[in-house]
């Protein structure tokens, strides 16, 4: 690849959306580890680099789904997205403001506009509160709502998340599971925010709640104008809600683009991969076969070049050793290959969009060489 | 056709709680055939882990089971000793359990715990008593000469693990997730089973670790003849790896077929509602379809069908007692429905919803659960096999001799 190339293209999957509502750049969480009293005489401390250098933006009423195996720090991402946790380095645009150092009072009035639904519902409520008390709390805290209005905002709430006004009184053990994160799901809603990150939201829950879940955030978006970052290793579930999909390795964005782009017609090795081994209703193809070897390498020392390299089934050679590819935009590049039979079905022509980015060294190689290597056909 | 590997006939397990007497397994029946991966689907609560623990006789006193038949390999599993029924735990039947990291020893090594159950069940000629045993656990080890330690070794390269010498002296917490469930699965082979229950074996994992390990067991059952029993809630997980499945719904199987069947043309409503609530990857529907309301209480189970109060088509027959359907016997494998839907007096119209139910559709229903009844009440004839349509009727508390006539463990 030559050099020229990677100067001119930054990220365009971030640049194609024009006004952003949340927009972060060159994001980074480093974790120290724990060290012992030697090891602190003894040269550098260690981190775990959780994210290391992001670049994602949510558009209004939009959904960006953040998928990626376990430890790959898409929780991270979450958490420093919504500014729960403090980023190491780079910056984060909210609504045109800088909101990366916000704190104090400012800090609390980005949470009245950012909120957040964590995956287990029974250790995200206060087991000593009742329901209403949860939901009461954050309207208490902005100063929302007091009492005669505060009892009628929350009666609203619990009919607009599918409770009912006689739950206002239980505590939270008294509920499913699926009513429990109807309860979060409340109390995110309650101070009217404009962005919500659910950090798993429905991966505890049962198959056929899931679905009631899902239909149930889908529907709070069309009312109240939302943007979600909805984080999940399900790709199916991702595929559902999502309008923009980003993939998480270890840390770094390797692919991200419309849903059409990711589901339709998958670039990076990883994605591929990922998409082939999700176990499948339809019947398509017997047998479970997975392209993906071994675990993923530790986020203390990633491979050098490409994070994906060890693993990779399309390895291209010591390129991907010396080198991080950067994110670029799939269209007009030669290095893509055909979608692969199975996720036809989605059909984009195999055409992408302007705002589908991969970083991977196949982009600008031979298309008809991968095609040759291509593992899946 | 040749006898199934695993047979169960009417197992029912309950529990005595506070509030009254939860039924978690309600008159299940099922066969596992020889090589066969069977599949056992439902959502949490359904009662799926209950129904393998309790053909394993593993829940001990907190619970009670009782069954007309469990038949494995020949042998009466209900007639056995404790001491007998040890000796085909983890040996002929061997299970897997979901999170590798409460299943094995936080402080044995991975090797040790192998070499173990290779004693325990195999023939190395090594001794297993009780102080043999304490002196390799906290003295010496097994010897990596022993035969044992060999054989652990072999298995552990045989489910895949990366130089098994050196990760047999390595304990659980060293491996990754995936790993830890290859070395459980090791574990799992030890003893050289014809049988493997695997309770939710990929539920903790990755997609990605998730089809290694479905893999690694799909090639073991198929290398060495080994019956899978699949247990999962994880739909696309039992299209892609079972020959048959069944569905469970609130202690019930609501029908049990072979995958393609299930899957390509469903009959209960329980499992059309399930297969239409799940986001596919391949699928672009705005909304998902959702079965309305919750799982009914276990507790003191009304008799008649489970899911009456959530399904749509629902018609005056759902509150009697339910019986198995089989249909079309021309097919190969057996697809059996427990809806009374499938009553073929019942008239049905094209969208599924039933329009009428002629007197003598309740006249044959009744004769049939009459004669259920007495089939079950005579052991000569239950003896005898009579299980062309296995399943009897629910709703214990208007027949309680029949369930004192029952063998009970």
């Amino acid at each position: 690849m030559s050099t020229d190339s990677l100067e001119t293209s930054t990220t365009p999957a971030v640049e194609s959306i024009d006004e952003p509502l949340l927009r972060a750049t060159g994001l980074q969480k480093y974790f120290q580890t724990e060290t012992g009293l030697f090891d602190r005489f003894l040269g550098e401390p260690t981190h775990v680099k959780a994210v290391d250098g992001v670049d994602v933006a949510v558009g209004e009423r939009e959904t960006l789904g953040l998928v990626g195996e376990s430890g790959c720090g898409k929780t991270t991402l979450g958490r420093v997205l919504s500014r729960l946790y403090d980023p190491s380095a780079g910056t984060l645009e909210f609504d045109g403001e800088d909101i990366t150092d916000l704190e104090g009072a400012e800090l609390k009035r980005l949470r009245k506009r950012v909120q957040v639904i964590f995956q287990d519902p029974m250790s995200s409520l206060n087991p000593r509160k009742t329901a209403g008390e949860i939901v009461a709390k954050p309207l208490e805290v902005h100063d929302i709502a007091t009492g005669e209005e505060k009892q009628e905002r929350l009666a609203e709430l619990f009919d607009e998340v599918g409770l009912q006004e006689s739950h206002l009184d239980r505590y939270p053990h008294e509920f499913s599971g699926g009513q429990r994160q109807r309860i979060g799901i409340a109390r995110a809603l309650a101070v009217e925010p404009d962005l919500i990150i659910a950090d798993e939201p429905v991966s505890a829950l049962d198959v056929s709640v899931q679905a009631q879940i899902i239909n149930l955030m889908k529907r709070l978006q069309d009312k109240y104008g939302l943007s979600y970052v909805f984080i999940a290793h399900d790709l199916s579930v991702v595929k559902h809600i999502s309008d923009r999909v980003a993939v998480m390795y270890l840390g770094k964005i390797v692919e991200q683009g419309r849903k059409e782009d990711i589901f339709g017609n998958p670039q990076h090795p990883y994605t591929r991969a990922l998409l082939h081994s999700i176990p499948r209703v339809d019947g398509k193809r017997k047998r479970h076969e997975s392209l993906l070897e071994g675990n993923p390498p530790s986020p203390i020392d990633p491979p050098s070049g490409c994070r994906f390299r060890t693993r990779c089934p399309e390895y291209l050679g010591d390129e991907c050793a010396d080198t991080e590819p950067e994110l670029r935009a799939v269209a007009g590049e030669s290095g893509t290959v055909a979608p692969p039979e199975r996720v036809e079905m989605i059909s984009t022509d195999g055409e992408s969009s302007d705002e589908h980015a991969i970083a991977c060294h196949w982009l600008g190689k031979s298309s008809e060489r991968r095609e040759e290597q291509d593992p899946m056909t | 056709m040749n006898e199934p590997l695993l047979d169960v006939r009417g197992l029912t397990t309950s529990f005595e709680t506070g509030q009254g007497r939860l039924t978690a397994v309600d008159d299940v029946s099922f066969s596992i055939e020889e090589g066969e991966v069977f599949g056992v689907v439902g959502e949490s609560g359904s009662g799926k882990s209950v129904t393998a623990l309790s053909v394993m006789r593993l829940l001990d006193d907190a619970g009670t089971v009782e069954a007309d038949e469990v038949w494995f390999d020949g042998t009466d599993l209900l007639s056995l000793s404790e001491a007998e029924m040890r000796s085909i735990r983890g040996g002929e039947i061997s299970m897997i359990f979901q999170d590798p990291m409460t299943s094995l020893n936080p402080v044995m090594t991975i090797g040790e715990q192998i070499a173990e159950v290779v004693r325990h069940h195999g023939d190395t000629g090594e001794r297993t008593g009780f102080w043999s045993e304490m002196r390799r656990k906290y003295v010496t080890g097994t010897s990596t000469e022993s035969r044992s330690w060999r054989r652990a070794i072999e298995l552990l390269e045989t489910v895949g693990i990366p130089e098994p010498e050196q990760r047999a002296t390595e304990y659980p917490h060293q491996l990754s997730g995936g790993m830890r469930q290859r070395v459980v699965i090791a574990q799992a082979l030890a003893g050289d089973p014809s049988l493997i229950i695997a309770d939710e074996p990929t539920t903790a994992l990755d997609v990605s670790i998730e089809a290694q390990i479905l893999n690694e067991i799909l090639e073991l059952s198929e290398e060495f003849g080994i019956s899978v029993m699949l247990i999962t809630h994880d739909l696309g997980v039992v299209r892609e790896t079972c020959d048959r499945v069944a569905v469970m719904y609130a202690s019930e199987f609501m029908e049990t077929g072979h995958v393609d069947d299930l899957f390509e043309d469903p009959h209960h409503p329980y499992t059309e509602g399930l297969l239409a609530s799940i986001p596919r990857i391949d699928d672009d529907r705005e909304w998902l379809s959702v079965i309305e309301g919750t799982v009914p209480d276990l507790i003191d189970k009304p008799s008649g069908c489970p899911f009456q109060d959530r399904c749509d088509y629902a018609f005056e027959l759902c509150d009697r007692p339910l019986v198995e359907y089989e249909l079309d016997s021309t097919k190969r494998v057996r697809h059996a429905v427990r809806c009374h839907r499938e009553n073929e007096r019942v008239r049905v119209d094209e969208s599924g919803h039933v329009t009428d139910v002629p007197d003598e559709a309740v006249a044959a229903l009744e004769r049939r659960i009459e004669a259920e009844n007495d089939a079950s009440n005579d052991p000569a004839v239950a003896d005898s096999g009579i299980r062309t349509d296995g399943g009897s009727p629910t709703g214990g508390s208007d027949e309680p001799e029949r369930r004192g006539d029952r063998d009970e463990y």
